[in-house]
């Protein structure tokens, strides 16, 4: 049982090392002046610890303001998509209605296609809309998920049925229903939904770059896209806002850890 | 006693359906019919015509294309799946440290396509601050053209997406394996299973569904995937690391050509198709 355990620690080291260290240098040229990015030997620790990238960033690029825009459609996509998702889910679940079977096919199947064939005509619409380069063109129409639906509808089936026939007793509508019984025992499963959302919008490229076009309302993987030109990188300038840009994220997923893994293990999805 | 809107079964659809219709149905019916056109960003041409799709078949493009996506895919999902089982097995063990790997693994996925293309491509580089060729070059190996010849190139961009994409499968399995109730293990050692056996008999069969799912949400996110790769090799040397979703891009927004982006994205429509009809045949099993 002791070599046992002994190969498990070297095998979750070298894992744990394989992972990090990707980002234990980029943590590190972040701190180091352009030659030193560029010296050789390469070395992990910065011979000289600087800051300039750090301050530099702010001049480069409008960095508060990426920050604030990613905030803006992350949170709010997030937002959005857990009421949709958790209502829809709700109706798949618990609620009986013509067609219910196909009709959830029709949505996992419809969502399940990848956003980017859409990406073009999706772009016209909201050209005619007049909704490019605002919040509400960035946001709506990211407002669902397949996955979301599904893994919430797995949560609502499970639970028990006796609870909410006590509460139609009592005279409660389908709304107090969904409103003090269902959302307040689902909260891991809609974390791991927030968090799934938030986390995948606020690292998305392709959406915020197609439908922005002005810096003033870019979002931040965008924005740190320009410091790589066709031909020279802005290592110390990317590495700091890839640094800045991690940790909300890193944050985030701090905070709602525990969640995250119980919503997932109690969805059903264990067969 | 049930005047009450809420009460009305579509009312919980409608918001999703509307989203649904407006942003995704409308605009999917739309690059169908933009695939069998002439457009280009600045003409919209109507008419119907089979060229855009005849142009990319017959092209020797194409085959290059596909069989890059094929490998790419299939290469990621397999390792991304295998190491992050093996991963959450190890760290569902519940040793000191696991949250550590948790935490780093779920890093690694959550970090834009961007960034994650130019962390690697400071690890890649060939001059000599390259970090990796350096140990390479310690260790007493030649030089390697990392992002320089073809078959490199297609195994970095591969290697920077297992190392991406690894910790979601982990994640996921990781949570699936806490799912798996105590008592069913506590019986097998009573009976006498020893723990290869109940790693066959039990912990596969009950991961069977979740290994289904993340499997499929893995494989459509890998086609998809294209930012790292565009950070790391913009789909060179030639065309040796444009996946489909690469091709899509480049069509429309280096060549302009919106017919021809769009027949890629159908053909990516297809296979994604074909991925989500597996994965609804096995959601049918389950219910």
């Amino acid at each position: 049982m002791k070599l046992t355990n002994s190969l498990i620690y070297i095998f979750l080291f070298i894992i744990a090392v394989v992972t990090l260290f990707p980002f234990i240098w980029m943590f590190f040229t972040s701190f180091k002046v352009e030659a030193d990015i560029l010296a050789y030997p390469p070395s992990l620790i910065p011979r000289t610890f600087s800051l300039r990238s750090y301050l530099e960033i702010w001049n480069s690029i409008p960095f508060f303001r990426l920050f604030v825009n990613t905030v803006i459609f992350s949170v709010g996509v997030t937002f959005i998509s857990v009421i949709l998702d958790s209502m829809a889910a709700y109706a798949f679940a618990r609620i009986d209605f013509p067609f219910k079977n196909i009709l959830f096919i029709i949505v996992l199947v419809t969502l399940m296609i990848p956003f980017q064939v859409i990406l073009i005509p999706l772009f016209k619409l909201l050209y005619e809309l007049n909704w490019l380069n605002t919040y509400l063109g960035l946001i709506v129409p990211r407002a669902s998920s397949a996955f979301g639906i599904f893994l919430l509808r797995q949560f609502f089936v499970k639970i028990p049925y006796a609870l909410e026939d006590a509460a139609r007793i009592d005279g409660c509508s389908e709304f107090t229903i969904f409103r003090k019984i269902i959302m307040p025992l689902s909260k891991p499963a809609l974390a791991t939904i927030a968090i799934f959302h938030f986390m995948y919008n606020w690292n998305d490229f392709l959406w915020p770059m197609v439908i922005t076009n002005s810096m003033s309302m870019r979002t931040l993987p965008v924005g740190l896209a320009l410091f790589r030109g066709e031909h020279v990188i802005e290592y110390g300038m990317l590495t700091a806002g890839a640094v800045l840009a991690l940790l909300p994220i890193i944050l985030v997923y701090l905070y709602a850890q525990k969640y995250f893994v119980q919503g997932i293990a109690l969805t059903g999805l264990k067969g | 006693m049930h005047d009450n809107i809420m009460e009305k079964w579509w009312v919980w659809i409608i918001p999703l359906a509307l989203v649904l219709g407006i942003f995704f149905l409308y605009p999917l019916l739309n690059v169908i019919r933009l695939s069998f056109s002439n457009a280009t960003i600045s003409t919209i041409e109507e008419g119907f015509t089979l060229s855009n799709y005849i142009y990319i078949v017959t092209g020797s493009d194409f085959w290059q294309v596909m069989k890059v996506t094929l490998i790419f895919v299939f290469a990621s999902v397999f390792f991304q799946l295998t190491i992050g089982l093996i991963t959450a097995l190890l760290m569902n063990q519940d040793l000191f440290g696991s949250s550590l790997v948790k935490l780093s693994m779920i890093t690694a996925w959550v970090v834009p396509g961007i960034i994650t293309g130019v962390i690697w491509s400071i690890m890649y580089s060939s001059s000599s601050w390259g970090i990796l060729n350096y140990f390479l070059r310690i260790l007493g190996f030649n030089q390697v053209p990392f992002l320089y010849t073809p078959s490199w190139a297609l195994f970095s961009v591969t290697l920077a997406n297992v190392w991406r994409g690894t910790g979601f499968s982990g994640i996921m399995q990781y949570a699936a394996l806490r799912g798996i109730p105590e008592q069913l293990y506590e019986a097998a050692a009573i009976d006498g299973a020893s723990t290869w056996q109940q790693f066959w008999n039990i912990t596969i069969p009950q991961l069977k569904p979740m290994l289904m799912i993340n499997t499929i949400l893995i494989t459509i996110y890998t086609f998809n995937t294209y930012d790292s790769i565009f950070a790391l090799t913009q789909g060179g040397p030639g065309n040796s690391t444009t996946v489909l979703s690469l091709g899509a891009y480049k069509q429309v927004f280096r060549y302009l050509n919106l017919g021809r982006g769009s027949a890629y994205a159908v053909i990516m429509l297809i296979l994604s198709g074909a991925f989500t009809i597996l994965y609804v045949n096995f959601m049918g099993d389950d219910q």
